[in-house]
């Protein structure tokens, strides 16, 4: 009974941690999913991980247990930390879970932009897809290759214009760790997304420009654009032939978007989500649908999935220390 | 039945013609509704899309982008409401006119307008989209720099008799425009610790907090007890000939600029109605009508907005770059079925990117039929007594706020602006102005900064071309027109 009182005082969240620790419910899992679980989107309804998430949820309800359903909530905004936010602030029951990129998980804490103190504080489920962003050139550019462009930016210290879609963001902060690697000083220009960066390029005002592999595929395919080097971890089988900033000795940044809960989410849960997560990402027909989107699957378990935020938040931290803006 | 390679047979097949319907009536409610507008309706439709075909699924969204445009005004006209951020203008001259006139002709007006500018747009894409999206490029960040300067001068032509007023309003857009995190450094601006404030002002929230909030109250403080048209002759829809040629000059000119501003990604709809309007009442042969119920300052905004959505099509086709953000979810369907825009996919997808140009026609059609159609309902809204009117409208644009982002805080953040804007219009303050320089304080503050980063900080970049030394000496010469224009004013008025 006293349990219940300060349960009911402290609100909800504290009543459900309670009632596990006090043995109440052994498996929390059990009869799970009773109600509509609520993933939520930090994109706005028709954006591209919208129409992502959208794509994958049918099929993970289709692999939970009790005819499970999935309802999608739509919390764009302020990179994607509104959305992250709501799922930091959720009851930790396995009713709400959320989508989330690495820079709402592992730059925009070090900016002292959120609510929360980075990826562990919340419970990890699985990693989902991976992205690969290229620096690409104009077809006509005299930069041949990679090598070419650090050396003319060896060179010509700031002279180099190289378009990215925002500040401290999964484009930013790869470019400025490979200035600082690459000890070369390019001109970084900010644009308000990558369309706008590849009219920028494609209309000659900047030299180079960071997009990501899907959207420059026909003009790749045509010649009017040139991707140089893959500054992300991952290669698209459609561009395999470019190089990736591992393959020329480079550390490669991440760009990948998983599925996070609230912390204290019952194990039992989690697992049970992790496990749907993965079923729905083996089925022949998602995985088809997903390919012809250009979108790369990249199943990871929570372990997994925690590493990678691990080494990529140490990296962004460091070159954010070095940036000299590390809150 | 070929036409320019064309087989038209594979257009008019009943999937497509009943795709484009539901997309004409779903875009005219949606844009009707204030807050809701044509980016939510074509999301809508979007998941719907994946399992059609993809020309049915393209045209479906296509017929629901033009609708919305349409739509918009209607709410625009009847309320004073615009129920998309591309229908603003039209609520100058179409409000007074369907209080003190005709709701039904204001209506006829917008939907005759609106067609004619889909058609343009329309005629645009299929003739000239390679050529123009190629020369779209030539307009980088100091251009984009120098035509928002130039769309804060028009401002000058809107404005009303009191020039410290109007420019007072001018500021404060400019200053809303600031709010949020700056794009080039990622540093919080006025956004008081607010999340909901880091992308800045919800253009929704300032919308329905400026047109409807202030109206609604306004209207509580005028009498609930009445209704806006009690004579139901008012409510006729047919215009004459005569009427029509008297606005062919506005609609041509609204069609011209729709279209030009359209092909430019990142201006977009909003910022082509007022440019469209401030260019007709200079070329007017009657500009002291405007802002009182004058068909030309419906017909220009009206057309200007379906021909940018054509014009918006041009740089998404021909080079894969959405104009704007209707046309950005659209890609989503493109993308869904595989197919990538860009240079290639004229040959690639030939038939398709047929499909869409002469489907796009179709759907300006459908527009306007389904138009004439509902018209006559619609205009009836006025007939509702304002006790009824006002609750309706009010819960309407709440949950249109709640829609755009999902985020309660908008709403009191409209509320807030509303009484603000009843108070400034009660004291004459110029509403139009402060939208305007809302629209364009970030695209002439980002190019203003982002051409000082390409110049490393040299002024030059913007004469360094040849389009932006056109544009320095448009800029000039309108200021010495309009310097020149108030000398003579001033000595005119010498007598009083």
């Amino acid at each position: 009974m006293v349990k219940l009182l300060q349960g009911v005082k402290r609100g909800t969240a504290v009543l459900a941690s309670l009632a596990v620790l006090g043995g109440a419910s052994p498996l929390a899992a059990e009869g799970y999913p009773e109600k509509p679980i609520t993933w939520i989107v930090p994109d706005g309804a028709g954006g591209g991980l919208d129409s992502i998430v959208r794509t994958i949820s049918p099929y993970v309800a289709r692999n939970l247990p009790n005819d499970a359903n999935i309802v999608l909530k739509n919390l764009p905004g302020a990179t994607q930390t509104i959305a992250v936010s709501a799922v930091h602030d959720a009851t930790p029951d396995g009713y709400t879970i959320g989508q989330a990129s690495v820079a709402p998980l592992t730059i925009m804490p070090h900016l002292g932009k959120t609510s929360y103190a980075g990826y562990e504080d919340f419970d990890l489920i699985a990693n989902v897809f991976d992205a690969a962003h290229y620096m690409v050139v104009s077809g006509d550019s005299q930069f041949e290759t990679f090598e070419d462009l650090l050396t003319y930016a060896k060179a010509h210290p700031g002279e180099v214009k190289v378009g990215i879609d925002g500040v401290f963001n999964a484009q930013h902060l790869p470019l400025l760790g490979l200035e600082q690697a690459a000890e070369i000083n390019l001109n970084e220009i900010t644009y308000q997304s990558s369309a706008e960066t590849k009219k920028a390029l494609l209309g000659g005002e900047i030299d180079a420009g960071i997009m990501p592999s899907h959207i420059i595929i026909s003009e790749y395919e045509s010649g009017s654009l040139r991707p140089v080097v893959d500054v992300m971890e991952v290669k698209p089988d459609y561009l395999a032939e470019i190089p990736s900033l591992a393959d020329l000795g480079f550390t490669p940044s991440q760009l990948f978007v998983g599925v996070i809960a609230p912390k204290g989410t019952p194990q039992d849960i989690r697992d049970t989500l992790t496990a749907a997560i993965d079923a729905a990402l083996r089925d022949p027909e998602l995985i088809e649908t997903l390919a012809t989107r250009k979108v790369l699957v990249n199943y990871n378990d929570p372990q997994e999935y925690a590493n990678r935020l691990e080494q990529l938040n140490s990296i962004n931290r460091q070159i954010l220390s070095d940036f000299g803006v590390l809150k | 039945m070929e036409t320019l390679g064309h087989d038209l047979i594979n257009l008019f097949t009943i999937t497509n013609m009943l795709c484009i319907l539901l997309g004409t009536l779903v875009g005219m409610v949606f844009g009707a509704l204030p807050g809701l507008g044509t980016v939510i309706a074509v999301a809508l439709l979007l998941p719907v899309t994946f399992t059609l075909p993809p020309l049915a699924g393209i045209l479906m969204l296509l017929a629901t982008y033009q609708a919305g445009e349409y739509g918009g005004s209607i709410s625009a006209i009847l309320l004073g409401v615009p129920g998309t951020p591309q229908a603003a203008a039209t609520v100058i001259d179409g409000h007074p006119m369907a209080m003190n006139d005709s709701p039904g002709k204001a209506l006829s007006y917008s939907l005759l307008s609106s067609s004619v500018g889909g058609i343009f747009g329309g005629l645009v894409l299929i003739f000239v989209s390679v050529p123009l999206a190629k020369f779209a490029l030539n307009f980088g960040s100091p251009e984009y720099f120098l035509l928002g300067v130039i769309g804060l001068l028009t401002v000058a032509l809107l404005s009303g008799r009191d020039k410290i007023k109007s420019m007072i309003s001018v500021v404060l857009g400019l200053m809303a425009g600031t709010v949020g995190v700056d794009a080039l450094t990622g540093v919080d601006r006025a956004t008081f610790g607010q999340p909901e404030l880091m992308d800045g002002i919800n253009l929704v929230a300032l919308l329905v907090g400026i047109f409807a909030i202030s109206e609604l109250l306004s209207m509580i403080s005028k009498g609930l007890n009445i209704s806006y048209v009690a004579d139901y002759d008012r409510l006729k829809t047919g215009l004459t000939i005569e009427e029509m040629k008297g606005v062919a000059k506005p609609t041509m000119i609204g069609s011209l600029i729709g279209a030009g501003t359209g092909i430019l990604p990142g201006i977009g709809g909003g910022a082509a109605c007022w440019f469209a309007y401030a260019v007709a009442s200079k070329f007017s042969k009657n500009p002291g009508a405007f802002g009182r119920g004058s068909a030309e300052g419906i017909t220009a905004p009206e057309s200007s907005n379906n021909a940018s959505a054509g014009g918006a099509l041009v740089p998404f086709l021909a080079l894969g770059i959405p104009g704007s953000a209707a046309v950005a979810i659209i890609m989503g369907a493109f993308v869904m079925h595989g197919i990538q825009p860009g240079p290639g996919v004229f040959a690639a997808e030939r038939d398709l990117v047929y499909g869409i140009f002469y489907g796009f026609i179709v759907t300006t059609v459908a527009m306007y039929l389904v138009g004439r159609l509902l018209t006559p309902m619609f205009a009836r809204v006025l007939v509702v007594p304002n006790s009824f009117l006002v609750a309706i409208v009010l819960v309407l644009c709440l949950i249109g706020i709640y829609a755009s982002k999902a985020a309660f805080f908008d709403l009191w953040l409209a509320l807030a602006i509303g009484v603000l804007f009843y108070i400034l219009k009660r004291l004459e303050y110029s509403v139009s102005s402060v939208i305007i320089a809302y629209v364009l304080a970030p695209i002439i503050e980002e190019n203003f900064r982002r051409s000082l980063n390409l110049s490393n900080g040299s002024y030059d970049i913007f004469v360094s071309g040849p389009y932006s030394i056109l544009l320095v000496m448009m800029i000039f010469g309108a200021l010495t027109a309009s310097i020149h224009g108030g000398i003579k004013r001033r000595q005119n008025l010498e007598p009083y």
